[in-house]
């Protein structure tokens, strides 16, 4: 090799070590970026606190996730639950009441009706929206936690989306207490699973929670809102929860200093009630209730009462008050409704989970049991009507002697259903008798439009303002008796309907009766009777959720006259552990959580 | 058409290159016929090679030669049996889609990502479309110590790819060709129409109601009097044909000097599928065929003195056409399920016949399109090698850079056609009834995938030897970026995500030290970052150290005429897994937009987004504790014998905490934490014998057997309060299922034995065990509280391969068994669900239950609604899946030298190859690897061989 090789190929080596040097060096500082992720493809929480249109898709989810249906079933499409959906989620909770029994027998309240209730299923049989309401509060939290962050939003939007997020948080609270009593409060948004391990709170210190949660969201919102944002919390809708939230506070449920069942250490039965029992938290009830009837008409909200429209000679949408409180989307009654779905046929949800089989659809279906339309007073004289146990000859006129609301609520033999089927058969034979146990159909919440394969809008209210009328006189009633205010606002519901006033000088008990009643028949199937049979402690009663549930077989004897007979369709199961929900198991398993008593 | 085409093309360039040769070359360098492989001397390792005998890890290897005697068209299924402690399973049986799952050392995470990393020359790449000619050498590394070098890619084991390269010879040119042909080995046997009218009939009357066929039916059925109303038709010998050809083409260049050295190999394979010819009767349909056309040209070249440069390029261009679809899934799909007494193939009218439930399966192939597909590949890379001795001698450089790209796009042709049902009116008259519509031909032109990858590569190498003692070092750097165009691999991953490429970078470096001939210590490891992680928590180290003793290089086995060699060893280290699943950049919070919620009187849907699940900014690669002890020796330089026992403990596996975390933390769906745990163990054995090459004779056997089995030590299940249902302690693919007891015979045992609800059985249904329920304890019910572990998983536990051969003077055969056991198939598809679904009938129906034969019937009674007791899933349909396959055979016939001479040719055989000739096995009615879909395959070819 010759020397000036030689030189070049040392030359070339030193040269080589150089670049190679510089090529490390450049690409050590290029390699951490390598491996960093290209930007600007992901949504990531600081991106949505960035501007208040974005925030607003985050309160949106607030509604999506945090709202209340009378149907399990949505809930457990919306937020899919660890336990995963179940069919049997079909229908409403009306068919584990005295209410209504199911057409068909794979729906979940026929688990409670013969008392198959255990930690295992519960979420699959009443409660698949236990986890959604954790995800609701966790959504509320985070939004609480930084809406003042947003750059573009005024102080009275932030605080807005603040009442927002309570409101939500307070109504899921309140859905947990009243299924199971004391909760594990959660007031931030858990970073960690070790700060997830709450353990229940007292009953007193969960209502304390969710009471202040309200009065904050009252402070907070509007009073109203645009027509176009309407569905989202108001002012009322807080004061409704609340009064909801203390009349059930009050109840024998929970206002006690011993519990339907002892918790196996009694030191716990804070978890599931007061531990006293006292008067005062009545008076607390009356108040809530009064100040939802006293700020409705600064919200635009009032009671439907068109007095030609009080007894309706048909019982479709353009006649009857009380059909038109329940049917209309967005009526001037409604105080907040779930807004989960665009409008929908009859074959899809939620109509499916109501609309009469026979009539055409295809899932399930109500039908109303003797046992509730032997809760409709006679109209002329506000008296209870008479049903031989033997049944009789005269169905067509004792239906006719009823209260105006039976004919908008309950699809009975020669009713109206829709322009589809103008006259509802469900005697021996007819054509809607298939699965009909009860004898009648329930129609309530069906609304006419779905006739002919018409879509509409689901607008199933969560509070209307008649039930704060039946809040208010059964608080009042309960603090210090049958006073001219509870009357008052008993008739008032009952005069919109074109029925007769109470009789006047009953004592305190018989008024408890007649306004129990009242609220059975005002707001049946509306998911009330469950939660009320249970925190009045009468659901072991015979024909409550125990013993015989009745309905009628029908026969047509002529064209207009029909017969009736009573018979038992259901021997019903009722234990005494079911006045409240047992902990799904699996959580129960977690360990933080202590066992409601009967369940364990 | 194009087929024979490039085919000529080959035989003229063949013809060209054999008569410009210059002279015949003396020596023969690549034998045609390889009998007595010898344990190779050199064998790849991680980005290396090294001395086989001071190789102190776990690492099996197969010469690409020896899996030429074979016919396949997806180079995977040449390797069923061949490398121990690999676990081959048959994929599908369609050409061009018939890869099988690969599994180094069985399956060790209940992750996802049990894949084994393959690399090809160095880079990731993909093998399963080469053909055996262009393979020098695969290697199977198993134990830490072989791929701590892989860092966190490395955990399911590696696969190298070594190709074929020149060398300093004089060229030699080998054609080869196979032609042959490929047939079903087993299709499904269904009842024909009369037993499927008896059957249908019988099962009617189980479900109490009136029988469908008559008397007349019954006669006319078996008679085949009345071809269009009661016809008995074999769908399967309608569409398919009984054998379909097959053919191969091989011409290779290989040679150099000093300077340059040079592969080049071209290779036409084509498979035509089983459909007949529908492309031939119709225009508008196609023949189904596969075609591939690969190339290769591996160049290396001295430079200098000290620099070289290699350059290796390979491609395929891979055709494929079905009539109808591409796949041909749904054509055996409607095959299954047609009973024979639906309809004709054609009306009196000559219309195809059909009905409201089912399509016409030759219809369909003939008159409703066609599917093509046209994949591309290529796969090259480019080294610089720096010889650097002149710093200090053994040091060497190197840089590498490889780019490999994949893109297949489809040319569909579809319409729909109509077809009727006939009938008899009241006064005689055949009455038609039109199902579906014809329309006119719609083309379109899907884009079927595609990948691309780059890479480079910078080594400095250090290799020396002073006196008694050996070293070798290597330091390596490695940066590689993978875009794939696939939307399955992270489900839930944002669309924006997913073409975001797959990054790596990674140094890692390896020392080896032999003393004395005898010692071995050996250390590697690598420092490796992915992207897919928060940036704290990118790079990890994967150490691994493994030592050897070479006994037979001791003074006391030294003239040891018995032992021949004995080595000893041992590893351990620490490699990972990347392949986790879940999303991508679990370390972010996700929020994805979630269903709109409704505002305003109008009921405005408003946008809205949530909280995904949430983020584990801690997410890391899963990690594997290795341990392998092995031994080998050669016995009196002629039996061959290895044995390595593994340990491998799996951890870091992403797993949900479904039983820690309560609801109450709000989350949307709970983080991966990395906390599951899997414990596998297992041995490889090898015996090998090969007598001493003397006379006319030689022989060998080699027998490798693979076991391994694994346990999930840990997977965060929801508590269970049924035992049964516990997968800890349980292997990873447990089934779970009804634990069958027989079939009842009579009311009392009914009335006596737990039952499920809502459902009446009755005698001849299946019985079950009742061992769980809500609360844990047997209630008396059979449902999904009662399903336990049933059998074994689908993957085997035992894997024997048999690879013996002899060459007698020109002679040689050679044969390849495959022998799996501790595998459980399930009798799940239409064949076994009589007339369940509108379905038809298999065979095994008529070993049905009846009052009759109760005491030997091995099924249940027939219903011919859907029964919902008798087909649950229960192991009344599991079947031991052990079989021994014989996966090749060879006949050959090498011609003497003397006599091609006069031909100027170097060597020439003929041969005649079997694929896939025979299965031994526990299952009547089919193939216990392939129970539906495309009918498993078997192929003979006839070849020969010429070398100049």
């Amino acid at each position: 090799m010759s020397i000036f090789k030689a030189r070049f190929m040392k030359n070339f080596i030193k040269i080589s070590v150089l670049i190679s040097i510089f090529l490390a060096g450049v690409s050590c500082s290029k390699l951490e970026d390598f491996l960093d992720k290209a930007p600007g493809v992901d949504v990531t929480e600081d991106n949505i606190f960035t501007s208040r249109q974005n925030a607003e898709s985050y309160v949106s989810t607030l509604y999506q996730y945090g709202m209340v249906s009378i149907f399990p079933n949505r809930d457990a499409a919306v937020i899919s639950s660890p336990t995963g959906a179940s069919s049997s989620l079909a229908g409403t909770l009306s068919g584990a009441t005295d209410e209504s029994e199911n057409e068909a027998n794979f729906p979940f309240a026929q688990q409670w009706n013969s008392a198959s209730i255990i930690p295992g299923n519960i979420i699959g049989n009443e409660d698949s929206k236990y986890h959604g309401r954790w995800k609701a509060i966790r959504n509320a939290n985070i939004l609480l936690e930084r809406i003042d962050e947003v750059p573009d939003a005024d102080d009275t939007y932030k605080a807005q989306v603040k009442g927002e997020a309570q409101f939500i948080r307070a109504l899921s609270n309140f859905e947990t207490l009243k299924r199971y009593g004391g909760f594990p409060i959660v007031n931030k948004r858990f970073v960690t699973v070790e700060e997830a391990k709450v353990p229940r709170a007292s009953l007193e210190e969960c209502i304390n929670f969710i009471i202040k949660d309200c009065d904050d969201a009252v402070a907070n919102l509007p009073a109203s809102y645009p027509p176009t944002l309407r569905g989202r919390a108001t002012k009322l809708a807080a004061l409704a929860l609340k009064s909801r939230t203390l009349l059930y506070a009050a109840s024998p449920l929970f206002n006690t200093g011993t519990p339907f069942i002892s918790m196996a250490n009694a030191a716990d039965n804070k978890l599931i009630c007061y531990g006293n029992a006292d008067n005062n938290r009545w008076k607390l009830a009356a108040d809530a209730a009064r100040a939802v009837l006293d700020a409705a008409p600064a919200a635009g909200v009032a009671l439907i009462d068109v007095p030609a429209n009080r007894d309706p000679a048909i019982a479709t949408v353009a006649q009857g008050n009380y059909r038109v409180a329940w049917e209309r989307q967005d009526n001037a009654e409604i105080i907040i409704a779930d807004k989960t779905y665009p409008a929908s046929s009859r074959f899809g949800f939620p109509w499916y989970h109501l609309y009469p089989v026979p009539m055409g659809s295809f899932w399930v279906s109500n039908t109303a049991t003797l046992n509730f339309v032997r809760k409709y007073e006679k109209k002329a004289d506000g008296l209870p009507q008479t049903w031989n146990p033997e049944g009789g000859d005269d169905l067509v006129a004792k239906y006719n002697e009823l209260d105006p609301r039976f004919k908008q609520t309950v699809g009975y033999n020669g009713a109206r259903f829709n322009a589809e089927h103008p006259i509802i058969e469900t005697f021996a034979g007819g054509k809607h008798e298939k699965n009909c146990f009860g004898g009648a159909w329930v129609v309530k919440h069906i609304p006419e439009g779905l006739a002919n394969g018409g879509s509409v809008v689901p607008s199933i209210a969560l509070y209307r303002l008649n039930e704060f009328y039946l809040n208010y006189a059964e608080a009042i009633n309960e603090f210090q008796g049958p006073t001219p205010e509870a009357y008052a606002a008993v008739n008032t519901i009952r005069t919109r309907s074109g029925m007769p006033d109470l009789p006047p000088g009953l004592s305190k008990d018989e008024f408890r009766i007649r306004v129990r009643n009242e609220r059975d028949i005002e707001l049946a199937f509306e998911d009330h009777r469950f939660w009320d049979i249970r925190r009045w402690l009468i659901a072991e009663e015979e024909g409550v959720m125990k013993g015989a549930i009745q309905g009628i077989k029908i026969t047509k004897l002529t064209a207009t006259t029909f017969r009736y007979v009573p018979y038992v369709i259901e021997t019903r199961s009722f234990n005494k552990q079911m006045y409240l929900h047992p902990f799904d198991l699996t959580e129960v398993l977690k360990g933080n959580l202590i066992q409601n008593p009967g369940w364990e | 058409m194009k087929l024979q085409f490039y085919h000529k093309l080959l035989l003229v360039a063949l013809c060209i290159a054999g008569l410009s040769r210059p002279s015949v070359a003396q020596n023969t360098l690549d034998s045609l016929v390889i009998v007595n492989p010898d344990i190779p001397t050199i064998t790849q390792i991680g980005y290396a090679k090294q001395r086989s005998k001071i190789i102190s890890s776990a690492i099996s290897t197969v010469k690409g030669s020896e899996l030429q005697k074979t016919f396949n068209t997806n180079f995977a299924n040449t390797l069923y049996g061949r490398l121990s402690g690999l676990t081959v399973n048959q994929g599908g049986n369609e050409p061009g889609a018939n890869s099988p799952s690969l599994s180094g050392r069985g399956v060790n995470t209940f992750g996802p990502g049990n894949n084994l990393l393959v690399l090809v020359d160095g880079f990731l790449g993909d093998f399963t479309q080469f053909v055996p000619e262009e393979v020098e050498e695969i290697s199977l590394l198993k134990d830490a110590s072989a791929t701590a070098i892989y860092g966190s890619r490395a955990a399911n084991g590696v696969l190298l790819i070594t190709t074929k390269r020149g060398r300093e010879a004089p060229l030699t040119i080998n054609f080869s060709t196979q032609q042959g042909f490929t047939q079903a080995s087993s299709l499904p046997k269904f009842v024909d129409a009369y037993n499927y009218a008896t059957l249908y009939n019988e099962a009617l009357a189980n479900d109490g109601k009136p029988a469908l066929y008559t008397a007349d039916d019954l006669a006319a059925y078996q008679n085949g009097s009345d071809p269009y109303f009661r016809p008995n038709v074999n769908w399967y010998d309608e569409v398919l044909r009984e054998t379909a050809p097959v053919s191969n083409y091989n011409l290779s260049f290989r040679g150099g000097n000093e300077t340059a050295k040079y592969f080049v190999l071209l290779n036409s394979i084509s498979s035509q599928g089983l459909l007949k010819n529908f492309g031939d009767l119709d225009e508008e349909s196609s023949n189904s065929k596969y075609t591939r056309y690969n190339f290769r040209s591996n160049i290396d070249v001295k430079l200098t003195k000290r620099l070289s440069a290699t350059l290796l390029l390979g491609g395929t261009v891979e055709d494929k056409a079905n009539p109808a679809a591409l796949s041909s899934g749904g054509t055996f799909g409607l095959l299954a399920s047609l009973p024979s007494n639906s309809f004709p193939v054609r009306n009196p009218d000559g219309t195809f016949g059909g009905n409201s439930t089912y399509a016409n399966p030759y219809a369909n192939l003939l008159k409703t399109g066609y599917a093509e597909s046209n994949g591309r590949t290529l796969q090259s890379s480019f080294r610089l090698n720096y010889d650097l001795s002149s710093i200090t001698k053994g040091l060497s450089t190197a840089v590498a850079a490889s780019f490999n790209t994949y893109f297949s796009s489809g040319s569909n042709r579809a319409k729909t056609i109509e077809r009727f049902a006939i009938s008899k009116s009241t006064d005689g008259d055949t009455v038609y009834t039109k199902f579906g519509q014809t329309t006119s031909i719609v083309g379109s032109e899907p884009n079927l995938g595609q990948y691309r990858n780059y890479a480079i590569q910078a080594f400095l190498n250090y290799e020396r030897v002073f006196g008694k003692h050996e070293i070798s070092a290597l330091a390596m750097f490695n940066s590689d970026n993978s875009t794939i165009n696939k939307s399955d691999i992270f489900a839930g991953t944002d669309a924006a995500n997913l073409s975001l490429a797959y990054k790596n970078n990674a140094v890692a470096s390896r020392i080896t030290y032999v003393g004395n001939e005898k010692y071995i210590v050996e250390l590697s490891g690598s420092y490796m970052g992915s992207e897919n992680y928060a940036p704290e928590k990118r790079y990890g180290f994967f150490p691994a150290a493994s030592l050897g003793w070479i006994v037979s290089n001791e003074g006391f086995l030294k003239n040891s005429k018995a032992i021949s060699f004995l080595k000893i060893r041992g590893s351990y280290g620490l490699v990972g897994n990347d392949e986790i699943g879940g999303q991508r950049f679990m370390f972010d919070q996700r929020y994805p937009n979630v269903a709109s919620y409704f505002l305003g009187t109008n009921n405005n849907s408003a946008f809205s987004l949530a909280e995904g699940r949430l983020a584990n900014p801690d997410v890391t690669w899963e990690k594997e504790k290795k341990t392998n002890i092995g031994i080998e020796a050669t016995f009196f330089n002629q039996l061959d014998f290895s044995l390595d026992v593994f340990n491998q403990d799996r951890y870091d596996i992403l797993a949900v905490a479904n039983r820690s975390i309560p609801l109450v933390l709000g989350y949307t769906d709970l983080p991966f934490i990395n906390q599951g745990k899997v414990n596998n163990r297992g041995f490889e054995a090898v015996l090998r014998y090969r007598n001493k090459d003397q006379n006319d004779f030689h022989f060998f056997a080699e027998a490798n057997l693979f076991y391994a089995r694994n346990e999930i030590v840990y997977n965060a299940q929801t508590i269970q309060l049924n035992p049964g249902l516990v997968n800890e302690g349980r292997r990873i693919g447990q089934p779970y299922g009804l634990r069958a007891l027989g079939l009842f015979q009579n009311e009392a045992e009914i009335n006596a034995s737990p039952r499920p609800v809502g459902i009446t059985v009755l005698p001849g249904d299946i019985k079950y065990e009742d061992v769980g329920g809500p609360l844990g304890v047997p209630d008396g019910i059979i449902d999904g509280n009662d399903s336990q572990p049933i059998g074994n998983t689908g993957l085997p536990e035992f894997t024997l391969g048999l690879h013996s051969g002899f060459r007698y003077k020109g002679f040689d055969l050679d044969f390849v068994f495959q022998a799996i056991s501790g595998r459980t198939a399930y009798l799940g598809t239409s064949q076994f669900r009589p007339f369940q679904n509108n379905g038809q009938a298999g065979e095994i129906a008529l070993e049905r239950w009846t009052p009759a034969t109760a005491a030997t019937a091995t099924f249940p009674r027939l219903s011919a609604d859907n029964n919902l007791n008798n087909y649950r899933f229960s192991s009344f349909y599991q079947r031991d899946g052990s079989f021994i396959k014989l996966r090749s055979a060879e006949l050959g016939y090498a011609f003497p030298s003397a006599f091609i001479a006069k031909y100027k040719l170097q060597q020439a055989r003929v041969f005649l190859t079997g694929t896939n000739l025979f299965s031994l096995d526990h299952i009547e009615f089919g193939d216990p690897e392939a129970l539906s879909g495309y009918p498993p395959l078997r192929t003979i070819t006839l070849g020969a061989r010429v070398q100049f």
